[in-house]
Order: structure tokens, then sequence, then C-alpha cells
């Protein structure tokens, strides 16, 4: 039997790998694919609770989460491309004026 | 009476057991979507030989049945290059994601409802693909739709800029024409109050088939379903007699023929959606079993795309962005928005169940 | 037990997964490596017997919002790749790893407490569809008027451009 722990575990694998990856990145898309992580282990959490009570605010809470956070990539991504075209790099300790 | 006897064992210890069970039904379904395919390029390349007057192929084997054996074996024993700017590991992988997730989209079409008829003193009737779970039209749909990801990382992956640009815009085609099919199956979803394929025939079993009762979104989904095919006349983005062939110029060999195999298959699995969804799955009258019926309309409505594809020419990429953006989202999206109010007055007039 | 089994590979490949991730040094390698992290989350949503979010997590996540980075990572420019190792072995980077591991060390800790082996639970569609729209239907309505309002506003700020740039209309 699958335990509750052995999934938090889990999320936390991929919190954890996410919050090390946003910290450690200088490429602005990797910075994004960390936070996309990040949002995976809150969803993982969401759907465990969810199904560990039956109740189906768990699962709806989650679908409301993975729209917003594609809605959110996408507009992280438009950013990103536009810092591109602006500064000719993605290098995050490159990008140090505010005025562009 | 001994085989009466150990058939019957064979039976019972088939049914005792669910992952044997499993195992058995994939196999059986693995045949019988090899043979779809092998019969759809078949069919492709016979029809459109004849609507263009010309014979196709007719040496080898009797009407040039084992002619796909013959090229098959041809792309398997050709020299398996990879381009030396490639990335190995994505090149490598890509033709096998592109087959796996193609198979995969099959696994929740219910094919048959039973085939206790194969067993002549069978105890219970086997229920046949355990394709009966609650959201397997999303599974069914969800694996058809992860399709730009391959198209992007075999582009990316053969290391050109060609093939890159051409992977943008296959990529493009296909996201665009995933919202008009997936608004159009939903109109079918609120018809018949159910995600579940198995589910959506029944409810056809008892009312008008979803092709007449939701006649708009059977034809963007039919649409839909060719830009998402990449048939003509939406494959402009490997149109094989301007560009060589898109975002798969690169792949040689056995490499080729599994993306080309997995093309046809995502077809067989297309137009077994279209089926499933609207014109009754496998519903017919009696002497024709079932799964026969499922084959056989999916081989007709495969025939339908592909004298479509003989007759229309193709359309330019601007032409195509407009048309998906412009025209089916929302034809799509106001049939969806119509939908209750036409199944309220179907179900007043007895024509849904 | 193939169960259990199959859920350590899973959780096994997740691990090896984001350690790539975070290792590798081209970019669209660690994309790839993202989709593997996707599918495999999938798989843990169908694990807990919910195989809608699991549908829904690779249509949305690996469907679409791997294509969205990819597209980001294919069109902008990056310079050459130095050598990540050498890079994650800097002392400001160190810290964070030491940081992240006494993150992960406090979330198995508390996971080590929930160690009741419960039977998972099927919500059906019908439940969460339910849910949705009826008890959570203050925040569908106000994401349906955020997205209405934005496209909205994004296809009059679109035509103004276009009107101001020239005057044709392409395709159909």
């Amino acid at each position: 039997m699958i335990t509750l722990g052995e999934i938090v575990a889990l999320s936390g694998i991929l919190f954890s790998g996410g919050v090390y990856s946003v910290l450690t990145s200088r490429n602005a898309v990797r910075m994004l694919m960390g936070i996309e992580l990040i949002f995976n282990a809150a969803n993982v959490n969401f759907v465990a609770y969810a199904s560990t009570t039956g109740l189906a605010e768990g699962l709806s809470l989650a679908i409301i989460s993975i729209s917003i956070a594609a809605a959110e990539a996408a507009i992280g991504i438009a950013i990103v491309l536009l810092l591109d075209k602006l500064f000719k790099t993605v290098d995050v300790d490159k990008i140090k004026e505010l005025k562009g | 009476m001994n085989t009466q006897i150990t058939l019957t064992g064979i039976i019972v210890f088939i049914e005792r057991n669910v992952y044997l069970r499993f195992l058995l039904v994939a196999i059986v379904a693995f045949i019988i979507v090899s043979i779809g395919s092998l019969i759809e390029l078949y069919i492709e390349r016979k029809f459109w030989a004849r609507i263009m007057s010309r014979y196709g192929p007719t040496e080898v084997g009797k009407f040039g049945t084992l002619q796909l054996i013959a090229d098959a074996v041809k792309f398997l024993v050709k020299e398996d290059f990879s381009p030396a700017a490639a990335d190995k590991t994505i090149y490598n992988l890509v033709p096998v994601f592109s087959v796996t997730v193609s198979f995969a989209s099959l696994l929740a079409i219910p094919f048959d409802y039973t085939v206790a008829s194969l067993f002549p003193s069978s105890l219970h009737p086997l229920t046949f693909v355990a394709s009966n779970f609650d959201p397997s039209l999303l599974v069914a749909f969800g694996f058809f739709a992860l399709e730009p990801l391959i198209v992007l990382f075999g582009g990316w992956a053969a290391g050109g800029k060609y093939t890159l640009i051409g992977g943008f815009r296959s990529a493009a085609q296909l996201i665009s024409y995933e919202i008009p099919l997936v608004l159009s199956f939903l109109s079918v979803v609120v018809l018949a109050q159910s995600l579940n394929l198995f589910q959506i025939i029944q409810t056809q079993a008892h009312s008008w088939p979803f092709a007449v009762l939701a006649f708009p979104a059977f034809i963007t989904f039919t649409v839909a379903l060719l830009a998402e095919l990449e048939r003509t006349p939406f494959d402009l983005t490997e149109a094989d007699t301007e560009l060589v062939s898109g975002w798969n110029t690169e792949y040689g060999g056995t490499k080729f023929l599994l993306v080309y195999l997995s093309e046809y298959i995502r077809a067989f699995a297309g137009s077994a959606i279209l089926v499933s969804l609207f014109l009754g799955g496998w519903l017919g009258p009696a002497p024709i079993p079932p799964l026969i019926w499922l084959f056989l309309k999916t081989i007709i409505v495969f025939t339908v795309l592909v004298w479509i594809r003989a007759a229309y020419p193709r359309v330019r990429i601007d032409q195509m962005l407009a048309l998906g953006w412009r025209i089916l989202i929302p034809v799509s999206a106001v049939w969806l928005i119509l939908t209750p109010f036409v199944a309220h007055v179907a179900m007043m007039h007895g024509a849904l169940a | 037990m193939i169960v259990d089994v199959a859920y350590y590979i899973i959780v096994l490949v997740t691990l090896l997964s984001v350690v790539g991730f975070v290792v590798t040094k081209d970019i669209v390698r660690a994309a790839g490596l993202l989709l593997v992290v996707l599918a495999c989350v999938a798989a843990a949503f169908a694990f807990m017997n919910s195989l809608l979010l699991a549908m829904i997590q690779l249509m949305v996540y690996a469907g679409a919002v791997i294509v969205i980075f990819l597209f980001g990572v294919m069109l902008t420019r990056r310079e050459a790749p130095t050598s990540r190792l050498r890079q994650l072995a800097s002392y400001e980077n160190l810290t964070y790893l030491v940081f992240a591991a006494l993150l992960f060390l406090l979330i198995l800790r508390a996971s080590a407490g929930l160690t009741s082996p419960l039977g998972y639970a099927y919500v059906s569609p019908q439940l969460v569809a339910t849910s949705l729209y009826v008890q959570l239907r203050g925040v569908v309505y106000a994401l349906a008027a955020l997205i209405g309002a934005s496209s909205i506003g994004a296809i009059y700020v679109v035509r103004k451009e276009k009107k101001q740039s020239d005057g044709t209309r392409g395709g159909v």
C-alpha cells in the first residue's frame, strides 16, 4: 500500500529540486522551468490530500492551479523573449540595469 | 471433450488473474491496430492511385498487398546514420516516443462489447479492452495531443536550421487546431453527459447518432482532425513535393519507418475516436459482430480522408492559421454554447436518451 | 506488491530526472528531463486513483507548457555552455545546495509522520465538476471575467496597431 508519506516525499523531491534550480541558474528559461517544478510539487500535495479524504475540492483547486501555472509560464516566456530582444542575452547575471 | 475442458480452464485462469487479462487485451489490441494500420496504408496507396487514374502498387503480392512489407523491409535494411551536429540521445529517442504515444492513445477506445462469440461455450463474457473507465475520452485525446512535443524535439534534434523551422511550423499548426478539436468533442460530452467513451457509445444506442445531433461539431471535428493528422489539405509543413519532409527530413531507415508508422497509427486512432464520438462506435445491426463494425466504420472514415487528400490542393500557412483561429474556434465555441438547448429539444422529442 | 514496486520506480525516475535537470548544461536536455518529471507526476496522479487529473496534467503541462518552454529556449540566444558543474561548485551555489537539502529533509521529516496506509478514494469527474462549478463558481467566474476582459483588450490593441502600421488584412 502506498502511504501518504511517500507521496509527500515525492512532492518534497520536486519542491527542493525546483527551489535549487531557481536559485542556481544563470539562464532565465531554466529559472522558469524550476518554478514549474515548484507548482507541480504543490499540485501533487493537493491531489494527495483530495484523494485521501475523498473531497473533490482538492482536485478542483489542482485543476485551477494547473491552468494558472500554464498562463503564468506563457507570460514568463513572453517576458524572457522581450528580455532577449532588449539585452541580447538571457543570462540573469548580465541583466543588471532597470533602464532598457 | 478434452479440448473443451482445457479451453474453459484457460478462460477461467485468465479471468482470475488481472494482470494476465490486461496483457492479453493489450496484445490483441496491438494486433488489431497493426492490421488496421496496414489496411489503411494499403487503401491509401490504391484508392488515391485510382482517383489519379493510375494503378498503385501491383507487382508485389496479388494486388500489391505485400508491397507494404517490401517497403518495411527496405527501410529496415538501410544504414543507421545520424547527422554530425545532432543531439544523439534525443535524436534516437524521438521515433520511439512517437510510436509509444500513438499506441497509447488507443488504450482508451472501446473496441467491443463482448467477445463471447469467439468462445462457443464460455462461462462469462469477457468485456473486451477494459476501456470503461471514466476519463477515457481525455486519455484518448491526451496522448493524441502530445504530438507538438515530438515534432519540436524531432525538428531540433537533427541539428539543422531548416528542420527546426519545419518543427516550429508543424507545432504551430498542431497547437492551433487542438482548440477546435476539444471544443467539438465537448459538445458531444454535453450531449452524452459523460467523459467515458463507452458511455458515449451506449448513449448513441438509444438515440440519434451524434453526427446528426451535433452536426456543426462533426464538421469542425473532421476539419480539425485533418489538420491534426497533418494530411492534405493541411500538409504544408511536410509538403513532400516542395520541402523535403519538414521536421523529419533527417530521419532515415528504421527511424523514419517508426515515424511514418506512428503517423498512420495516429490516423487510425483519430478515425476511431471520430467514429466512437459521432458515428456510434461498435453499434450496428446484428449479423456483423461489433468489433467488425468499429473496424469497418474506421476504415470508411479513413477512406473519406484519403479521398479528401486526393481531391483538394494544399493551403498556405496564413490561410491555415486564419481558418483555425478565425473560423473554426468561433463556430465550435458558439455550437458548444447552443448544445444544451439542442439537447433539451432533442430530449423532448425523444431523439436523445 | 506490484503497485508498490511501480511506485518506487516512479520515485526513483523522478529523483534522477530532477538531479539531471539541475546538473545538465544543455538547456534543451533540461527541458527533456522536465518532460520526464512531468510525466512521472502524471503517473503519481494515476497512482492516486484520479486519471482525470493525470490526463489534464499530460495535456496541459506536458503538451503545452513544455512546448512554450521549448519555443522560449530555441528562440533566445544562449552563450556557449561553460561547465555547469564548475559553476555549481562555487561557494554561493554550495550554500544553496545545503539550503535545498535542508528543505528536503524538513519535508521528509514531516512526511515520516504520515505512515498510515490509506486507501485512495476515487473521486469521479461528476463530483469534480460539481465542486468546481457549484462551490468554487466564484473563482471560475472571476477567471472567466479576467480572460474575457484581457482577450477583448488584446484584440483591441492588436487591431489598433495593425491599423496604424498598414491597412491590409491577410488570410481568409
